[in-house]
């Protein structure tokens, strides 16, 4: 699918599915949750290692991304907005961090699981974990393979409409009290850019919802579509893509078919056995 | 034992190959519908153009009445571009509609009056816009073309192709003049 669609200018970009590259931006960056490092948009993932009997594994304990905000892209040839929630993501590894001996957990990782309500330790000490996290940096090439959809003119009022929302949220007590995540009376800048992507999701959704019905003065974006299920999110290029694609479809099919034989013969053994 | 063995490979084998040339052809006819598409994305923008192409004539008449010959030349080849019907025919025609425009912009630099009128202005920025748009998305339907056109050529893909009769696909070709500077000549009365 990748190989086979070309990569579109955002300038002539058409409805339906479209493949763009282009130099990732936002006007105000977001916060990595474990390195604190400037992106455009993060995943993280935090593992922790399970021993029962003789074997052992990672389990990812909790995992999460900023596919709630949306961020921008531009390929010289013009800016699109790009609505992440839905995506499949091919990103690098860009932090990683094991407890272990004489490697505690941070302050900041503490918190992250204090305010996330995850257990980190026991009366042993603290479990054994693992955290990741992967960037888009701001500057970063990204490579998306999504629908161009079409979003009401009132895309253009868009941050005229978050300044508007964030103005009577900072008049509302009520409202302020409810980003308060860890009710310690002040709102720490995290928990103010939680906020702030909340409701920069909820307007999103709004005008994509408004576009089904007005088709006047009409503006692009990128995200999932509703027919094309298909929508791909990656900092690599679009050869490294499809290598590292190719290699999961290869072990997939081969895999697949190894383990089909196995169960075939298991069974032609079992009847043999039955049969004698 | 062995012979259920050899069937089971068998039919795994026979299956395997049913599901890649189902898989192949699926490809192709995907990859064929999206240069229908590339094309019709094409369409879209040339008729904004055609549209946008008399009022901009309406404009420039009232002061360059000495290049009647330049503003021919587009209403010319506008007729020539809506009577094209293949892709052959809708890329000559839109090779001399682009560069009778490109004329008629190096042209009304001589005008002052006009280019200061802010409708032309609009109107050449719009126009402008377009050609930008279509040069963009004709290089996108090139490329789906190409994609094709190497894929039907190529083994497996060949064979499925000749069976359903699939053709090579016409390139989008920009002609020789497009590529060249505009040659501009005034017609001021001497």
């Amino acid at each position: 699918m990748i190989e086979n669609i070309p990569t579109s200018t955002i300038r002539g970009l058409a409805i339906g599915l479209a493949e763009i590259v282009g130099d990732a931006k936002k006007d105000k960056p977001l916060k990595g949750p474990f390195s604190n490092a400037d992106c455009v948009f993060y995943s993280y993932t935090v593992e922790r290692y399970e021993q029962s009997g003789r074997s052992s594994k990672w389990v990812t304990i909790a995992k999460g991304d900023s596919s709630y905000c949306p961020f921008l892209l531009n390929d010289g040839t013009g800016e699109i907005m790009v609505f992440p929630k839905g995506a499949e993501t091919f990103l690098s590894l860009d932090y990683e961090f094991g407890t272990g001996w004489e490697k505690p957990l941070p302050s900041n990782l503490v918190e992250f699981m204090n305010r996330n309500s995850i257990a980190y330790r026991d009366l042993f000490g603290t479990h054994k974990l693992r955290f990741k996290e992967y960037h888009i940096y701001p500057g970063d090439k990204a490579y998306i393979l999504g629908t161009a959809r079409n979003v009401s003119s009132h895309m253009n009022d868009h941050r005229e409409k978050l300044r508007e929302r964030l103005v009577k949220l900072k008049k509302d007590p009520k409202g302020m009290a409810e980003i308060d995540l860890n009710k310690d009376g002040n709102i720490s800048p995290e928990e103010w850019d939680l906020a702030v992507a909340k409701i920069e999701t909820e307007i999103l959704e709004e005008e994509l919802k408004s576009s089904e019905v007005t088709t006047s003065s009409p503006e692009i974006i990128i995200a999932k579509g509703e027919a094309e299920k298909i929508f791909i999110l990656s900092d690599y290029s679009q050869k490294d893509l499809i290598g590292k694609l190719l290699w999961q479809s290869i072990l997939g099919i081969y895999g697949g078919a190894a383990l089909a034989m196995v169960m075939l013969l298991n069974v032609a053994y079992h009847l043999v056995i039955l049969r004698f | 034992m062995v012979l259920i063995i050899i069937l089971g490979i068998l039919f795994f084998l026979a299956l395997g190959t049913i599901l890649y040339f189902v898989s192949v052809y699926n490809g192709l006819i995907v990859i064929s519908r999206n240069i229908d598409k590339a094309w019709a994305n094409i369409d879209v923008l040339l008729k904004q153009r055609y549209d946008e192409i008399p009022k901009l004539l309406k404009v420039c008449e009232g002061y360059m009445k000495y290049e009647r010959e330049t503003l021919e030349k587009i209403t010319f080849a506008r007729t020539a571009c809506l009577q094209a019907r293949t892709v052959g025919e809708s890329a000559q025609a839109e090779n001399q509609l682009s560069g009778a425009l490109k004329t008629l912009f190096a042209v009304a630099e001589n005008y002052p009056d006009l280019k200061a009128n802010q409708n032309f202005m609009q109107l050449q920025q719009r126009v402008s816009y377009l050609e930008s748009q279509i040069a963009d998305r004709r290089e996108f339907y090139n490329d789906s073309v190409n994609v094709y056109n190497i894929r039907i050529a190529q083994i497996p893909d060949m064979w499925v192709a000749s069976m359903l009769k699939m053709a090579p696909k016409e390139f989008f070709k920009i002609a020789e003049e497009e590529r060249k500077d505009v040659d501009i000549k005034f017609n001021f009365p001497k």
